[in-house]
């Protein structure tokens, strides 16, 4: 049994070694990989990544939209509640044990250290800039970033990041980049360089920097790139998008939604990108000014669809809506989330109201967002339609009553009848 | 003839015969037969432990038994498995003072049991949450090795980590 002389610290003399497991082998916490193991989990108990989550629904904008949405009064109240409190919710666990094991051994130091440097994240201003006075120092911990998050630091300053970039610390592990809501701050360019091999996920939201030189540099360094979300992001414009859609093939998510120039994100990069990344299964572009084009493109080439938000397009109109969203064509068999939020030029909700009941038959969830005024529009065709679908079984069986006599043998052509009907309708 | 079993030896030479099946919950176990009987067990096998006693094997046995039909997925979908809390009979089961427990984790990284290696690893990680560092090594009877220096260095520049 090896134990150092060293021990005259704190309270720790008081704890010399127990007879009790003198002769018996060591301790789990002098074996490197039990203690790597707890403390792997340690982690896994009480990290806790601040990210924001993709809500399963959307606010109802108002009482009177959330009281078309479901229906009753009580639903509609609870449904505006919920969404406040998740809004507020704050995601720094106040104190996370793996600091207190830092300070147990040197072990124990190495081995959580060695975890902590995994995954590098701030929320808040205060803390990150005490990082930023010791980052240099020996006894912080040494960071090779699985995931480098940035969460609401509105107001950190390049600087910060480009001081990091000056450290030992390196990207050659980082998967996961995110500046959330960090409006003044672009990743320098040796964080891309570094992590050219392994980056999966970028997201930088509402950055009033972010270029598309950036995203040229991105496209051809950063090629297994799965996860792209630059919403708010309104310097990016077609020729970004271009530019990337030549070397990134295998997107999975792409989010460009904005509030404002939604008028540089058109067609232009759009059909190029859509056509290239055949993998995608989330695409936002709410608020862009994409035309019947690319939905048409979409339709035709990202079968693995399953969210798409088309809030707030001006320039998408029912002949690509009321085309693609159809229960005789087979576009986007696994969509289960359309947005179609204050597109008030689409008139001719068929469509998309067969295409909800063609994937609530094959027992898929399928959700379709839309506003106020639109739901009533919806709602009012839906009515319509199954009023025509009713007059017409019960001028089916109108003519069938009156034309037969009464015959056994006309039972089951009756059912028949019915059958065809059903299959023709649906 | 009734199928051989595999009789396991303890530190302090007490016997524990098993069927084959539980005792090849060890993969150290499974593998010593595979390597010893390469055409299956034919008679009784015996397999000394040296380093486990017979009051820590007969708990690492009894988990063995429960769990003889038990799959575990051996994938390496770390991240997942990682994540998931301890099984609520595991999580019984470990309800031992803290000796016994940390005796069964070394016995089964000895014996190579993955799944129990794991419910008693995160079974200790739960006792980490909440304790300052002067806590954690009272309670798991740790001596520091750092120089004050060291430690006030430590704490001093890791002191962003508490709350970011």
């Amino acid at each position: 049994m090896i134990l150092s002389p060293d021990f005259g610290l704190l309270g720790a003399a008081k704890y010399t070694r127990q007879p009790l497991t003198a002769n018996r082998g060591p301790s789990i916490f002098e074996i490197p990989e039990i203690v790597h193991k707890i403390l792997s989990y340690v982690d896994i108990q009480n990290t806790v990544i601040p990210q924001e989550e993709t809500p399963i629904r959307r606010q109802p904008l108002n009482y009177k939209h959330a009281l078309l949405i479901h229906g009753d009064s009580k639903k509609a109240e609870q449904s505006l509640e919920t969404t406040d409190l998740d809004s507020s919710k704050n995601f720094t666990t106040s104190k996370n044990p793996l600091f207190n094991c830092l300070l147990v051994n040197k072990l124990f130091y190495k081995a959580a250290s060695e975890i902590i440097s995994q995954n590098f994240y701030f929320s808040k201003q205060e803390s990150f800039g005490k990082y930023l006075h010791t980052i240099d120092r020996a006894h912080t911990v040494q960071f090779q970033p699985k995931s480098f998050v940035l969460h609401k630091l509105f107001h950190a300053k390049q600087p910060c990041l480009d001081r990091i970039q000056m450290t030992r610390m390196n990207f050659q592990k980082l998967k996961w980049l995110e500046l959330y809501m960090c409006p003044k701050l672009l990743p320098p360019i040796r964080f891309i360089f570094e992590s050219s091999q392994t980056l999966e996920k970028l997201v930088i939201t509402g950055s009033k920097v972010l270029d598309n030189d950036f995203l040229v540099t991105l496209g051809r360094n950063c090629r297994n790139l799965q996860h792209l979300d630059i919403r708010a992001c309104e310097q990016i414009s077609d020729f970004g998008i271009y530019q990337l859609s030549m070397y990134c093939h295998k997107l999975r998510l792409i989010n460009l939604g904005r509030k404002n120039k939604g008028n540089s994100i058109t067609d232009a990069s759009i059909i190029p990108l859509v056509k290239r990344n055949p993998r995608l299964s989330t695409i936002g572009l709410a608020g862009c000014h994409i035309s019947d084009a690319s939905i048409f493109e979409m339709a035709r080439h990202c079968r693995r669809l399953e969210r798409l938000s088309l809030n707030n397009c001006p320039n998408i109109s029912d002949s690509s809506i009321s085309t693609v969203f159809n229960s005789h064509a087979s576009y986007f068999p696994l969509l289960s989330v359309l947005e179609l939020r204050f597109n008030y030029q689409l008139t001719d909700w068929k469509g998309v109201i067969e295409f909800k009941r063609r994937q609530e038959s094959k027992n898929m969830i399928m959700l379709v967002e839309v506003c106020e005024q639109l739901m009533s529009r919806m709602r009012q065709q839906e009515m319509a339609m199954d009023q025509m679908v009713s007059q017409r079984i019960f001028s089916d069986i109108s003519v069938w009553v009156n034309s037969h006599s009464e015959d056994e043998e006309q039972e089951s052509s009756y059912l028949e009848l019915v059958r065809r009907k059903r299959a023709s309708d649906v | 003839m009734s199928t051989p079993k595999v009789i396991i030896i303890s530190s302090d030479d007490e016997k524990f015969p098993v069927e084959q099946k539980v005792a090849e919950k060890s993969i150290l176990i499974k593998n010593m037969i595979n390597d010893l009987n390469p055409d299956g067990l034919e008679e009784d096998f015996e397999i000394p432990t040296p380093n486990v006693r017979s009051n820590v094997l007969s708990k690492v046995l009894e988990w063995c038994e429960h769990h003889k039909n038990t799959v575990f997925a051996d994938d390496e979908d770390e991240d997942v498995k990682k994540s998931l809390p301890v099984e609520e009979w595991d999580k019984n089961f470990l309800k031992v003072d803290q000796e016994m427990l940390y005796e069964i984790i070394l016995a089964a990284n000895y014996l190579n049991i993955k799944p129990l290696l794991e419910s008693g690893c995160k079974m200790v990680a739960e006792m980490i949450k909440g304790k300052s560092p002067e806590e954690l090594r009272r309670t798991f009877n740790i001596v520091s090795d750092f120089s004050p220096e060291e430690e006030a260095a430590i704490r001093r520049e890791n002191e962003w980590a508490e709350d970011r």
